[in-house]
């Protein structure tokens, strides 16, 4: 190792360039005991360059406080800014040093590009990689999640969209999953509060989740260029919202479903290879505007 | 039932992939044999408007051995697996680490990263495919060997073999990279090694120096190819001159650009300014200083009037060529005087030197470019539009004033059809330029996603119709272009491949070679 990584990181640890925000500190990896939802994976938010960080903070220790009872503290931060333009090498030891530790990250889409590579060169594990606009170009959908996840177990679509329908008026959701799935009772799932469900079995499982639009609608608005035969699922009662804490926003409410994602609390999961949530509505929310053009990358990955 | 694996060889049964991976296991060991859904999926994600699943992996080998990778070679033959080499794999824009096809397995020779032998006399290296600059740049800095290297953008986390081999650029005197590799070892697709000129002599100690052995040159067979898997790679390295002054050169106006490659041609021709000097557009440099959105918001390319107003707003040209001399002080006094006299001839140009630009972004990012160190700021284009979408257009264009305006003219035009900018910059070649066009979209926008392919697609086939050939292209076009270049090249390519992988193990699709 190079000095100017050695001093980089030491940096970091120590609290320079790299902020730990809340406790107990960047050095010793947290250890969260299991909670009553499930296990929770010891794990640090990572920021990158984006203008929306303290907003995804707030969501993020939203969903740690829900989820560890607000014993452990805050979620560990660690800041990033503009390190990984000039030195990438140095933000790859610094991933490695603690392990094995679950990091939950985002960046701007430069930054993206290059964390997606230092993943990969140091064995990472990328469990869920998401792209998020809310783009001032386009008027039927404006705020779009794209994400590609390892398998459904860690799919944050479901939650986030059950938080959104209840104050977002259009957006979508797509998650691919790369695992193919292993099918299974459908007596388990349940129908999603506000949403219509339906499926399309002609070639992969995909499940499309419709709130104010047909089906055929929404399959245009994905960009799916197959026009599937989307057959209704569901006739019972929907599962109803998710207990969650007031969140103000889109970007809060990412961020509080990303973090319980990779907790490891349990969600209902899917058997579909790909998942969409739709839903355009005339409603109309004034909290949509204020990240009017905001757009950055998530990711979920292990080290 | 489902698979345990997220994609399939094409042709391949589970059951025999079952066998193959078990095979590999026993190569490798277990831990670099990479199936499962989260270690795979950093190969997978691209920038090209199809779906990533379109290039998703069966599986990733990391081999570390020339051996090891016989052995991979054999066991791919016997079970008819294909491969997808990667060096360090930060093909960005080209389609990053992923393969061409669907179900290939991703060879990754990143942990085959040693530093075999830096010689600060006659000033040349020989790597393996791990090897990131990065890693050289520390080694030589490490050992004060007074060498410098030429990267490319991605300068620090890319490689050498990797960038030359699909004939990247940089921005030193030694930019054209594949003009100073010497010597390669190439494992074949029939576990042969071969070692390309000098190489081939037992005992020769001028496999580094000498480039072209005894009869036909063999190493260019092996850029943009599958003929082979390249193990050890020479190249040449640039002695530090003992100064160095980079400048740039800001036009006002998109027709400036026959002015100014008029003047840089004779410049660039007789050695006076000797590095690959960049002509480029101001929404190529924007992204170091201002996001989109700044300026605009609805459908439809930025106009000229926001660009304008980009570039005052900015202290940006519309067109800003970056350059450098270097030598000895003195050298580098008469050569100014001759750079400064051609560009002021006709009173358009505004000449900058690191006196005037400060701590620029833009200026200090191109310095450092031109001197070979580490910076990674040029992917701040990723953030202009947001949203992930990126693809090289990367035609060549003659060293001549109306060529470069022709081109970038209807690359623009083109581009505006489809709504999206004209983000391009020009790299002079020694005789050519390659006019680099970073069409960015969002590809969380499925109709701007469809207008990015289409508009890709429509650059090709209207540049091919003019003449223009493409050097370079994402793994997603590889056909297109391929086919643009004519049926006798394409049939001499395939005869190749036929004679040296017969049942086309290595990368079939690559360059639309199978």
């Amino acid at each position: 190792m190079d000095k100017t990584r050695r001093n980089l990181i030491k940096g970091m640890l120590t609290g320079g360039t790299l902020l730990a925000l809340g406790v107990p500190g960047m050095a010793p990896a947290i250890i969260v005991n299991p909670v009553a939802s499930g296990s929770v994976h010891p794990s640090r938010l990572l920021l990158g360059n984006t203008p929306i960080s303290e907003v995804f903070i707030k969501g993020a220790n939203a969903a740690w406080a829900a989820h560890t009872h607000s014993q452990q503290g805050l979620l560990p931060i660690a800041k990033l800014e503009d390190i990984l333009f000039d030195n990438p090498a140095g933000t790859a030891d610094l991933l490695r040093q603690p392990r094995p530790l679950r990091w939950i990250a985002i960046t701007d889409e430069a930054h993206a590009a290059i964390l997606t590579e230092l993943i990969r060169n140091i064995d990472g594990r990328l469990l869920a990689l998401g792209f998020h606009i809310y783009s001032a170009n386009d008027a039927l959908i404006p705020l779009r999640h794209r994400w590609t996840t390892a398998s459904p177990a860690y799919s944050v679509g479901e939650k986030l969209a059950t938080m959104l329908i209840q104050n977002q008026p259009q957006f979508s959701i797509v998650e691919n999953f790369l695992e193919k799935p292993v099918v299974r009772n459908e007596d388990e799932a349940l129908p999603i509060a506000g949403f219509s469900a339906y499926r399309s079995t002609e070639q992969d499982v995909r499940d499309l989740h419709c709130a104010g639009l047909p089906p055929s609608e929404a399959n245009v608005l994905i960009g799916e260029k197959t026009a599937h035969s989307w057959q209704p699922r569901f006739s019972g009662t929907s599962s109803g919202g998710p207990d969650v804490p007031k969140l103000e926003n889109w970007v809060e409410m990412t961020s509080f479903a990303l973090v319980t994602t990779a907790l490891g609390i349990n969600s209902h999961q899917t058997s579909c290879t790909s998942r969409a949530f739709v839903c355009r509505s005339n409603q109309r929310n004034l909290h949509t505007e204020v990240f009017a053009g905001t757009h950055f990358v998530s990711f979920i990955f292990d080290v | 039932m489902a698979s345990k694996y997220i994609a399939l060889p094409k042709g391949v049964s589970e059951t025999v992939f079952d066998t193959a991976i078990s095979r590999f296991r026993e190569i490798l060991g277990d831990t670099a044999v990479l199936t499962n859904a989260e270690q795979l999926a950093p190969y997978i994600k691209t920038m090209m408007p199809v779906p990533d699943a379109d290039h998703a992996p069966s599986a990733a080998l990391l081999a570390t051995t020339v051996e090891q990778i016989q052995k991979i070679v054999a066991i791919c033959n016997q079970y008819k697996v294909p491969i997808w080499t990667i060096s360090t794999g930060k093909n960005f824009g080209y389609g990053s680490a992923a393969p061409v096809e669907r179900g290939q397995v991703v060879l990754d020779l990143k942990r085959m990263n040693r530093i075999l032998e830096v010689d600060k006399d006659l000033a040349y290296a020989l790597v393996e495919p791990g090897v990131t600059y990065q890693q050289l740049y520390d080694y030589i800095d490490e050992h004060q060997l007074g060498l410098w290297l030429s990267v490319p953008a991605p300068s620090a986390i890319a490689g050498p073999v990797g960038n030359t081999l699909d004939r990247g650029v940089g921005y030193t005197p030694y930019g054209e990279h594949f003009l100073f590799a010497c010597g390669m070892e190439v494992v074949l697709a029939n576990g042969e090694v071969l070692r390309t000129g000098m190489g081939s002599m037992p005992n020769s100690n001028t496999w580094q120096v000498f480039k072209w052995g005894y009869g036909p040159y063999l190493d260019g067979i092996f850029t943009q190819s599958n003929y082979g898997i390249v193990t050890k790679f020479g190249f040449w390295l640039m002695p530090a001159p003992p100064a160095y002054k980079p400048f740039v050169i800001q036009y006002e106006h998109e027709e400036d650009i026959v002015e100014i490659v008029e003047t840089i041609r004779p410049l660039r021709i007789s050695g006076v300014i000797p590095n690959a000097i960049v002509i480029a557009h101001a929404l190529y440099e924007a992204p170091v200083k201002a996001r989109r959105s700044d300026y605009v918001s609805g459908p439809g390319a930025i106009p000229d009037e926001a660009v304008r107003k980009i570039s005052k707003d900015h202290k940006l040209g519309i067109w800003n060529v970056y350059a450098a001399l270097y030598g000895t002080q003195e050298q580098i006094d008469v050569n100014w005087q001759i750079v400064t006299q051609a560009f002021k001839q006709s009173g358009k140009a505004k000449i900058l030197t690191e006196q005037e630009m400060g701590d620029d972004p833009a200026f200090n990012y191109r310095a450092k470019l031109m001197r070979g160190d580490m910076t990674l700021t040029e992917f701040s284009l990723y953030n202009w539009r947001g949203g992930g979408g990126s693809m090289w257009f990367a035609p060549v264009s003659q060293a001549r004033g109306s060529e470069t305006l022709k081109q970038m003219a209807l690359t623009k035009q083109i581009l505006a059809k489809y709504g999206l900018d004209y983000s391009g910059e020009f790299i002079v070649g020694m005789r050519d330029m390659h006019h680099i066009v970073d069409v960015l979209y969002d590809k969380t926008d499925p109709a701007q996603t469809q207008a990015a392919y289409q508009c890709f697609d429509e650059l090709l086939t209207v540049f091919s119709a003019q003449g223009y050939g493409t050097y370079r292209v994402n793994t997603a076009f590889m056909d297109k272009v391929a086919e643009t270049y004519g049926p006798v090249q394409r049939k001499i390519h395939k005869t190749l491949k036929d004679a040296l992988d017969p049942n086309g193990i290595l990368a079939p699709g690559k360059s639309g070679i199978r």
